[in-house]
């Protein structure tokens, strides 16, 4: 019997089995699956939310709608947009540095399992019973009951500081591995725009997350003990709840969109077959966007009873001022270059005529004085969580090939396209035209008008329109991902320009058999280029 | 039969020098960010209520001393124990490794003791509530930085850690640096300021 007394090297497999795998790859998809089961419980949730409102009385949710409305909102903003932009990173960002592995994978398979565990938990937190005061998506906090809060609290509570902790390690990783793992030649200012975007959001997650957490330690003392730090009155505990767990009091809400705008970057630059019109720009706008983001807790405590979120005060309104350099960047790509139709690039038109309808409609209801609270929530579906949901679609159409060894359905494609992007501007719509009727929001019924009634119909059909689309895309993702054991598909569908083009699809278990030298941001156009200069 | 390791295999090939410091400076600056909310949260509330703290609400100056002395003489040990190993004294490197460890679990004693005899808890007012959550987060933070100094004790004791790898050493010192640090802005905030 052989004995080794040093650490062997092994393949960045790390071992075949899910469950103990460290490979970059199996953590990606088990972060990307892991958000788009959650991505189903939160639109199940809000249809039924939805249907509720859809007609006059209370007959679907009964007295359970502030629990059903919390879990929507808690799944949607903690257990979806963050972990799959993180599954994508963790998937793309080493085959794009050149690496073919993480920093710290033990760590990263760590965070992933402290994910999906915290996220089961969070929602058997809902299942167990009614959690009270932890609608985080309300600007005012709820006083804890007399006595002490029931376990689901306490459990549910608990589940969202593992997710919030899962998310800072995560996050901590994928920042030391574009860091210390970058392959020679490619320098910061090299680095593909998806792996740049990654870079920012982990440092505004590193900075931002822990916050929450600190904000969730008080939650649970008070909630737990039947304490009075969160009771309406305490001018004290509402300004802490305002700026560590109210969600947009806090910067985590731009991490939505954040990696959604690099991810966009490379869709548009590969699918218009030319590298991005002013990369300097693009790259400098995302920089800004995650500086900008940190204006939420500068925009002091009068942003609660603002209606236009979160574009409430003029710091926050500069968040626009990236977000329109990036769309004239890629406006300008799109112009240069020659434009694929492809699913991907659809998603991301989606993603920005969405966010152009939610400018717009600022402007509208900052001219006619709007302070119906359903306009907020037109706003939040549209702008805060239907653009970064078309920009996740996107990205996982786009990188296909690379996570699944083949190409999602093109026709599949353009179905989910229209289903998520038609209905989150029908939920939009609905909830918008209801704000300019000064329409309530999260309230089981509305105190009904006939318009009220008609608007409250179209967001519920939005809301049907959403789900089929979001139900399409999961469906070509689930069948792709069966496949994917035996699937090897091109290893350069699109001709595209950075390093994960350059291997097999699905990749190898080390990731690149070689790594192709780097002089530029593009470096398969530039090997492209010179191929084509040596042969004549 | 296959051949057992005694240790389990590396999950990717060698780890890339510098990593594992990188990844404690990040750690340490969402450690900041972490008691920086909780200090915001105990000051804010300083500025807006009175009387402040509640009446009836006493803290035992006495043990926040002798806890903040404790862990500032750590943070000696475990720059003794990294330089020993630095210079591959490995003897040297034991004692300050193993007294960091044993002044860390004094300081969860000392942190134990004294909130069992405090005259106010988490329910007692929002004083109490924010200072036990400062003290429940010191208390987790410090465990993890004993954990950590034990794991590198043992690897020290185990011949696993020779000069010139110390990155894995260093690292647990920052995390051990962040923790005294946290300990003296809480005792500073709570016990200098009140």
């Amino acid at each position: 019997m052989t004995v080794t007394d040093t650490r062997p090297d092994a393949p960045a497999t790390g071992s075949d089995s899910i469950v103990a795998t460290a490979d970059h790859k199996l953590l990606g998809l088990l972060f990307l699956g892991g958000a788009l089961v959650f991505l189903a419980v939160g639109a199940v949730v809000g249809l039924v939310l939805r249907g509720e409102l859809a007609d006059q009385g209370v007959s679907i949710v009964g007295g359970n709608y502030s629990r059903l409305f919390s879990l929507h909102a808690t799944v949607s903003a903690l257990l979806f947009l963050p972990p799959a932009w993180i599954g994508l990173a963790t998937y793309v960002v080493p085959l794009q540095i050149g690496s073919g592995r993480l920093a710290l994978p033990r760590l990263h398979a760590f965070a992933a399992w402290l994910f999906l565990i915290g996220g089961a938990l969070l929602i058997g937190g809902y299942l167990l019973g009614p959690p009270v005061g932890l609608g985080l998506a309300n600007s005012m906090p709820t006083a804890s009951p007399a006595g002490g809060a029931n376990n689901a609290n306490a459990l549910a509570i608990v589940a969202m500081g593992l997710v919030a902790v899962a998310t800072i390690l995560a996050a901590v990783d994928l920042a030391v591995t574009i860091l210390k793992l970058r392959t020679p030649g490619l320098t910061l200012r090299r680095l593909p725009m998806f792996s740049w975007a990654t870079l920012v959001s982990s440092l505004v997650t590193i900075f931002s997350t822990p916050v929450f957490v600190g904000g969730l330690v008080i939650l649970y003392l008070d909630q737990r003990f039947g304490g009075s730090f969160f009771a309406p009155e305490n001018v004290a505990g509402r300004t802490v709840w305002q700026h560590s767990l109210w969600l947009f009091g806090r910067p985590e809400v731009y991490l939505f969109m954040l990696p959604g705008l690099g991810a966009a970057s490379d869709i548009v630059a590969t699918h218009c077959r030319r590298p991005l019109v002013n990369l300097a720009a693009a790259r400098t706008a995302i920089a800004m966007f995650g500086v900008l983001s940190f204006g939420s807790w500068a925009a002091g405590t009068k942003v609660a009873d603002a209606i236009v979120l979160p574009t409430y005060t003029p710091l926050t309104t500069l968040v626009l001022v990236p977000l329109a350099i990036l769309a004239l960047v890629w406006l300008g790509t799109a112009l240069k270059g020659k434009p694929r139709l492809h699913p991907s690039l659809l998603f991301v038109a989606g993603a920005v005529l969405l966010l152009a309808v939610g400018a717009l409609h600022a402007l509208a209801a900052a001219a006619a004085g709007v302070d119906g609270q359903a306009w907020t929530t037109g706003h939040l579906h549209t702008v805060a969580f239907g653009a970064p949901t078309l920009l996740v679609a996107g990205g996982v159409y786009h990188w296909a090939p690379k996570l699944f060894g083949r190409e999602l359905s093109p026709g599949m494609g353009r179905l989910a396209f229209l289903g998520l992007f038609g209905g989150f501007f029908l939920l939009g719509l609905g909830s918008y035209l209801a704000g300019y009727d000064n329409g309530p929001a999260h309230v089981a019924d509305f105190d009904f008008s006939a318009s009220d009634t008609t608007y409250g119909l179209l967001a519920a059909v939005g809301g049907v329109v959403v789900f089929v689309g979001a139900m399409t895309m999961l469906g070509d993702v689930v069948l792709a991902g069966a496949g994917r054991s035996v699937a090897s598909g091109p290893d350069d569908p699109y001709e595209g320009l950075t390093l994960e083009w350059a291997t097999a699809s699905p990749p190898p278990p080390a990731g690149f058999d070689s790594v192709p030298e780097v002089r530029s941001a593009n470096p398969l156009l530039d090997l492209r280029t010179s191929a084509e200069a040596s042969r004549g | 039969m296959a051949s057992p390791t005694l240790a389990l295999p590396a999950a990717g090939g060698t780890r890339p020098r510098g990593v594992l410091t990188q990844a404690m400076i990040f750690v340490v600056v969402g450690g900041t960010m972490f008691f920086g909310a909780l200090l915001a949260a105990y000051l804010h509330m300083r500025k807006i209520s009175h009387p402040f703290p509640a009446e009836g609400t006493e803290i035992d100056e006495y043990w926040g001393n002798v806890m903040v002395g404790t862990m500032f003489m750590s943070a000696f040990t475990v720059e003794w124990g990294v330089s020993a190993l630095r210079r591959n004294e490995r003897t040297q490197a034991l004692a300050g490794f193993g007294l960091t460890v044993a002044l860390g679990l004094c300081f969860l004693n000392l942190l134990s003791f004294s909130s069992g005899h405090a005259a106010f808890d988490a329910v007692s007012n929002s004083y109490g509530l924010v200072v036990t959550a400062m003290v429940m987060a010191l208390g987790i933070v410090a465990g993890i930085g004993v954990a950590l100094c034990t794991l590198t004790l043992f690897r020290v004791a185990g011949r696993q850690l020779l000069e010139p790898d110390t990155e894995q050493p260093r690292a647990t010192a920052i995390y051990w640096h962040f923790a005294v640090a946290a300990s003296m802005a809480v005792w500073y905030t709570v016990i200098v300021l009140k």
